[in-house]
């Protein structure tokens, strides 16, 4: 090759590592770029006022995450599984009842708990961090009169109702184990604080909403005349629901998700106290029915196919379950008057207020044994299938209350199918012990 | 960009355009021992870019050669390098004909992977794998099957027998827990997508409602269109191209055009799949139940399963036109899979230019685009799918084991639409003969649409169904790298490298939903009384430089030291020069048989070592605290749920990896011997640490806490038995083993991966298979479990034998076997069957004894097996080893005879081959190990690790068919 050539070959050369160092310059300058991606909201854009109402969207979403939407384990079919309130019939996986939890079995070993717990959890601290989230960006005389800030403080007190009526101890925060009364104490003061809020908002709805969660916890806490006042003050008619919605199956409500045939069957009223009390009562409350289409659930349990009948209190995904109502607070005002003897009263109470306004015969009872059976079962009766009978047998069991269980409730009968000693409680899991130093592992 | 592209136009302009009068270089290359023809070797003028490529008689030109005098250079993968001087006069052709004698080692092979431009294979101080696709005779079905058992350390496993179904690729087993294990893929220098399509599934329910398999970007392309695969498997070799690459990197080249006349490729292939048969082994059982397990050789499904047909054809021209060289080729497919509903339609078109602007700079541009549409039969963990309703039995979700009311299954549509365009640019300027310069601009665009309806009136959905999910991934590449080579003295030489790579990858996905029609008819997403749409836009960023000096010594001795700086918009600090992440590397390489004291009997040897550093991004939201933004997903009440807690301080993980090993020419270079132990460990793993639920329930927090190690050693053999002009018999094979281990959890706990099944487990493999045994299997009573970690869930030994055998006739056979050993998989398949009670072809005998009313008398082990409430979840895992046949190939030469016809015809060839048409398993009792399908998703209480489908950390089996046998006649022939 000629110089020449080279030479000019060269100069071309030059040029072109200098085009080359300058592209390279250029992609250098660019990566100094900041890359956002959009969708995911970045957690300070939740302080701005315009955020409010999607932040207390997102509690009663977490909520309902906690108590009964979709499919897997979720308190709602825990609580029914091992009360009885349902029996299991299908696929112990997908949308279905844990073998385990199945046969009453709520010990630490049961990883599903882990779950449980953990939404629990989640819809506590959602609704805590919000009111801690509004305290620091609401000005403070808004902020006491805020409806926000007392739909906040609202499921704040049912999130850590949920808590204390199902796990046997508390952790809060990190925190280590207490009692599980620590949960109904930060309840009250969730509820007295939105009483305030909500009355000076003018939002009556929530009033009566905090003060019938009041009234619950308060009793739980053993103050029976704190509980009837609150409960006295509540319209009979008033109902508090968590919401759920048919938009997709992660905010279906469980219940009505678990008689769904497509595919699964998951939860039969079959071999529970409400099979043979429906046909007996027709009582609207518990309504239950066979499905045209299949005779059994998803698949065996207990080495047989259980006949599958439907349950009809919730009859579409978006139906909402009672977290508070006045029909409750009659019951809390009966348990009050059969703690305090006055047996009679309490039943004549029920018969008027509950039974016979759905048009049912009353019960009749002829001692105070008797009362607090046909008591026990109206509980169960009018909370079906709202994740509260679990609470119920251990307090009942706890304190040696006179009456006794449905027979089909009670583990001494074989045909329950559950183990001798059920748990009436949920330990707190190891995802909590694992994860948090003051909580000891199962091993100490 | 704009500015980008810009500056590679003036680049181009600047370079000077020398018009001369010229002539050409042409002749021919064989097999220096058999004096046949070589097809493919590059030719190519040291110190220009000025080559080309011999065609199927092994002639060559080269066109437009400027007079002087040059020498020729012919390699060709496995032979040993041919040089030749010529003198070019204007108007004349120089000849240079070239006799190239195979080689053991080719120590001046050129390579690219991984290296600061290129290099000769003796520079190298890493192990290397080159697929030469001109050496496979079979037909391969797609890229992975090309792949499939050509490189120890190189995994491929199959997943289903569903139509479109991609494979899980791993080099060296798997380093990462959380970000994905998939290599990274180029194809000649451009990134493409390296991890498969997202899985056809509604985005709302449960996540199996699919074909539960999904389709590989690789498979986009036409193994037809290329020339040869280069494979790097540890970050020893990886270093270079730092954040994304601790996996490794397969880099693909395609064909080239050649100067000389246009030489046209035609090949046809008719195929059929057949799925062998599995279920139980009647033979495992007494004879008077042998009829009816007989019956269930394939598990009930042969009213459903064909002898699927397939048909390809591809047609290519090569050539060029004085400084221009082009090749052209364009594939259209139809292909039919065993189940009913499934078919592929492809097709593709590629343009690969390349152009001499001067003797000293060569511009090539490479296009190819490709589209498949691929229909899919619901299937695996899918209730509303097929397999599962023909395996349930009479526990199965429609009711009915009727082979009509089953039909009804094949209502639903699963339709996926795949665009795939790849496109590269890239300018090779050599100044001189020590300088050099190369610039890729690269531009990958692979979307999808993955379609699905279950109409008005399907069995198990009566209101009907539908989504669409639109899904584009689009890569920017932008590669410079140079080099200058100079002597320091007689003895050594050093080679200054540096360069940069900038990766912008931009992911957008649309999906809509809808449910309940109004009635029976074509659906659209706005039929449905409930619509809902959903949307995900991801941009990732990378940017890094490097630096690189090669130090030779008298040609043999070869240190390698270079260092990457990495920024990536992933990293807790984003890209900045603050967060640059630096990954070093050091190599040797000693072609000790080149020393004077060693004796030519031993042969030729290479010993080598490598040490360097790769890494792996954490997730793009990772690093951020974010909100899941409800929208409508709470009746129509928008609001905010906790998403991620995010951790601003994350940085990528890092792979440091040494690797040691020797490659060896000996008796006479008739047998080749490649050896390689490595350990690499993964420090700073991103990993899942759960967060203390009562401090607000965030699930978990990526956190670089973790540390994993893999090591193992690769060994390769290939051997010349026979070696003459009549005959010759090759027989060889690769071992390779891989150990992964979780060494370090740090902060976070051991939790599961997929079907909680797998685990990730201090002390134990990435990851652990963890079961339950029965510790009293021959006591008659109930069983007594315990559970256990029983091993890898990858394979852990994998033997690659093969042979080659040419006859008198030119006729060749291959055949290729692959064992993979060693690891242990979960049969969710059997598993959700007993536990539903289904009479499972298994459990014939045992069924049989409980209807006698003799259950009492079963064994622990029969109860755990056969009965519900006996069994428990996890006890249906086995070992998984196996061996397939993956090829097995006879090619008949056809040029004589079709030359008495047309004397135009190059070569011509009938290839008749079967694939994975003989099986061993060891010890699954019903199903193929190959059969996990891709879920894409982990179940309630595992870890999501990856959410990309075919990245799946653990593999298990749900409710597919196993991939099918393949048989396939290829007909092919070049021509002028």
């Amino acid at each position: 090759m000629k110089n020449e050539d080279r030479r000019s070959e060269r100069a071309g050369g030059g040029r072109a590592a200098r085009g080359l160092l300058a592209l390279l310059a250029m992609a250098v300058a660019t990566a100094g770029c900041e890359v956002t991606n959009p969708g995911p909201v970045q957690d300070q854009f939740l302080n701005d006022a315009a955020a409010r109402a999607g932040v207390v969207t997102g509690i009663k979403r977490s909520f309902s995450n906690a108590l009964a939407a979709g499919c897997g384990s979720i308190l709602g079919s825990t609580v029914a599984s091992v009360t009885r309130e349902l029996f299991p019939s299908g696929n112990p996986g997908t949308c279905g009842i844990d073998t385990r939890e199945g046969v009453g079995d709520l010990s630490v070993e049961v990883e599903e708990q882990d779950f449980e717990w953990d939404d629990a959890q989640n819809a506590r601290w959602v609704a805590e961090d919000a009111i801690t989230r509004f305290d620091t960006t609401i000005e403070a005389s808004a902020f006491e009169s805020s409806p926000f800030v007392a739909e906040a403080m609202v499921w704040a007190g049912f999130a850590n109702r949920l808590l204390g009526e199902n796990f046997c101890e508390a952790v809060v925060d990190g925190s280590g184990l207490q009692p599980r009364s620590v949960f109904f104490e930060r309840a009250e003061g969730h509820f007295t604080s939105a009483i305030g809020v909500a009355s000076a908002a003018g939002r009556t709805d929530l009033v009566n909403a905090a003060r019938a969660g009041r009234a619950s916890v308060r009793a739980w806490q053993g103050d029976w005349s704190g509980a009837v006042d609150d409960a006295q003050s509540v319209p009979v008619d008033f109902e508090f629901e968590a919401e759920f919605a048919g938009v997709s199956q992660d905010q279906y409500n469980q219940f009505y998700w678990m008689r769904a045939a497509e595919p699964y069957r998951t939860g039969s009223v079959w071999n529970t106290p409400y099979e043979q009390y429906y046909t007996d009562y027709t009582d609207p409350r518990t309504p239950w029915s066979e499905d045209p289409d299949f005779e059994f659930g998803d698949l065996a349990r207990f080495d047989m196919q259980v006949p599958f009948l439907r349950q009809e209190k919730y009859t579409s995904n978006a139906a909402g379950i009672d977290l508070a109502d006045g029909r409750e607070m009659i019951l809390i005002r009966a348990e009050a008057q059969l703690r305090a003897g006055d047996w009679q009263d309490a039943i004549d109470l029920v018969n008027d207020e509950l039974r016979a306004t759905v048009g049912v015969d009353d019960w009749s009872v002829s001692s105070e044994e008797e009362a607090w059976t046909a008591f026990r079962f109206e509980r169960g009766i009018e909370l079906w299938l709202e994740a509260r009978r679990l609470w119920d047998f251990y307090r009942w069991s706890e304190e040696g209350v006179p009456g006794q269980m449905q027979s089909l409730e009670d583990p001494s009968n074989p045909d329950t199918y559950l183990q001798s000693e059920p748990d009436y409680c949920i330990s707190v899991p190891n995802s909590e012990r694992e994860t948090n130093d003051n909580v000891p592992t199962l091993s100490g | 960009m704009g500015l980008l592209l810009g500056g590679l136009l003036g680049l181009v302009a600047a370079m000077p355009l020398t018009a001369q009068q010229t002539g050409q270089v042409a002749g021919t290359v064989v097999d220096a021992a058999t004096m046949r023809p070589l097809e493919g070797a590059q030719i190519v003028l040291q110190g220009t870019q000025m080559g080309a490529l011999s065609n199927a008689d092994g002639r060559y030109s080269i066109r437009g050669v400027p007079s002087g005098d040059y020498t020729v250079v012919a390699r060709l993968i496995g032979f040993g390098q041919g040089t030749a001087p010529v003198t070019v006069q204007v108007g004349q052709t120089a000849t240079a004909d070239f006799e190239l004698s195979e080689e053991a080692l080719a120590m001046e092979e050129i390579v690219v992977t991984g290296e600061a431009g290129a290099a000769r294979r003796k520079e190298v101080g890493n192990a290397i794998s080159q697929v030469d696709v001109s050496q496979i005779d079979q037909s391969p079905v797609n890229v992975e099957s090309l792949m499939q058992s050509q490189a120890p350390g190189l995994v491929i496993s199959e997943t289903a027998g569903s139509a479109g179904s991609g494979s899980t690729i791993r080099l060296r087993g798997n380093t990462s827990v959380t970000q994905g294990n998939q290599p990274l893929i180029y194809v000649d220098g451009v990134r493409i997508r390296s991890e498969a399509y997202p899985k056809n599934v509604p985005p709302v329910g449960y996540s199996g409602r699919s074909a539960n398999v999904t389709a590989s970007p690789l498979n986009d392309i036409n193994p037809a269109d290329i020339d040869r695969i280069e494979i790097i498997k540890g970050a020893a070799a990886t270093t270079l191209y730092g954040t994304e690459a601790s996996a490794g990197v397969i880099q693909i080249f395609t064909q080239r055009g050649t100067s000389a006349a246009p030489s046209y490729t035609l090949q046809l292939d008719q195929s059929m799949d057949h799925v062998l048969a599995f279920g139980p082994d009647p033979s495992d059982f007494p004879a008077e139940f042998r009829d009816e397990v007989e019956a269930k050789s394939h598990f009930g499904m042969d009213p459903w399963l064909r002898n699927s047909l397939g048909t390809k054809g591809t047609l290519s021209v090569r050539g060029g036109l004085q400084d221009l060289s082009y090749f052209f080729s364009g594939t259209a497919e139809v292909d039919q899979s065993p189940m009913p509903n499934d078919e592929t339609d492809a097709g593709g078109v590629r343009g690969n230019f390349g152009w001499d602007a001067a003797s000293n700079l060569h511009v090539q541009w490479n296009t190819s685009y490709n589209k498949r549409s691929i229909q899919q039969t619901p299937s695996g963990n899918n209730a509303h799918g097929l397999t599962l309703q023909v395996y349930r039995g009479d526990r199965n979700y429609v009711g009915s084991q009727e082979k009509a009311v089953i039909d009804s299954i094949l209502d639903y549509d699963i339709d996926n639409t795949i665009d795939h365009l790849v496109t590269g640019l890239t300018t090779q300027y050599q100044p001189t003969t020590d300088i050099s310069h190369r610039f890729t601009v690269g531009y990958d665009r692979a979307s999808t649409e993955g379609r699905q309806v279950r109409p008005f009136g399907f069995i198990l959905a009566p209101q009907g169904i539908m989504s669409n999910t639109v899904f584009t991934n689009e890569t920017l590449t932008l590669d410079y790298a140079g080099s200058f080579a100079f002597d320091l003295s007689d003895a050594f030489r050093t080679t200054l490298s540096t360069g940069g790579q900038y990766i912008i990858d931009n992911q957008r996905t649309v999906t809509g939903y809808s449910q309940d029609f109004g009635g029976p008819g074509l659906p659209t997403l706005e039929s449905g009384g409930l619509t809902l749409s959903y949307e995900d836009r991801i941009r990732e960023d990378n940017a890094g430089f490097f630096f690189q000096n090669r130090l030779g010594f008298r040609d043999r001795v070869f240190l390698t030291g270079g260092v990457r700086f990495d920024g990536n918009s992933s990293f807790g600090e984003g890209i900045t020069w603050d967060a640059l992440e630096v990954y070093p590397k050091a190599s040797l390489s000693y072609v000790i048989s080149d020393e004077d004291f060693w004796p030519d009997e031993l042969g030729s040897v290479k010993l080598r070592g490598a040490w360097g550093m790769a890494g792996r991004a954490p997730g793009a939201f990772d690093k951020v605290r974010t909100w899941d933004p409800l929208g409508g997903r709470l009746g129509q009440q928008p609001g905010f749920i906790p998403q991620n807690l995010g951790n601003p301080n994350l940085r990528p993980e890092k792979t440091q990896e040494i690797e040691l090993g020797a490659d060896m020419g000996l008796l006479n270079d008739r047998l080749s011997a490649e050896f390689t132990w490595y350990r690499a460990r993964t420090y700073d793993a991103l990993l899942p640490v759960s967060s203390v639920p009562s401090l607000g329930g965030w699930q978990n927090q990526i956190q670089n806490v973790g540390e994993l190690l893999n090591r193992g050693v690769e060994l390769s053999l290939n051997g010349q038995v026979v070696r003459n002009r009549d005959w010759q018999w090759d027989l060889g094979g690769s071992l390779s083993t891989n150990f992964a281990e979780v060494t370090d959890l740090g902060e976070a706990t051991s939790f599961a991966v997929n079907d909680a099944n797998e685990y990730i487990i201090e002390g134990h493999p990435v990851p652990v298979v963890l079961g339950w045994r029965v510790t009293n299997p021959d006591e008659v009573g109930e069983p007594i479990f315990a559970r256990d970690t029983l091993g890898a869930n990858q394979p852990q030994w994998v033997i690659q034998p093969r042979t080659r055998l040419r006859v008198p006739g030119g006729i060749v056979l291959q055949a290729l076997g692959e064992f993979q050993l060693d690891y242990y998989i979960h049969d969710g398949s059997t598993e959700n069957g007993i536990v539903r009670s289904v009479r499972w072809p298994t459990c014939i005998d045992v069924n049989a004894a409980i209807d006698a009313g003799n259950g009492d008398q079963l064994t622990a082990l029969e109860r755990a097996r056969c009965i519900e409430s006996s069994t428990r979840a996890g006890f249906f895992i086995h070992d998984a080893s196996f061996f397939k046949l993956r090829n097995l190939s006879a090619r008949l030469p056809l040029d004589g005879l079709l030359r008495n016809v047309y004397s135009g015809i190059g070569s011509a060839s009938l290839t008749l081959s079967a694939r994975n048409a003989l099986r061993w398993i060891k010890d699954m009792p019903v199903f193929d190990p190959e059969m996990a399908g891709n879920y894409g998703s982990a179940s309630e209480g595992s870890v999501n690790v990856d959410d990309e489908g075919d990245n799946n950390l653990g593999r298990s089996l749900s409710e597919h068919i196993p991939p099918p046998a393949t048989f396939t006649a290829t007909f092919r022939v070049s021509f002028q």
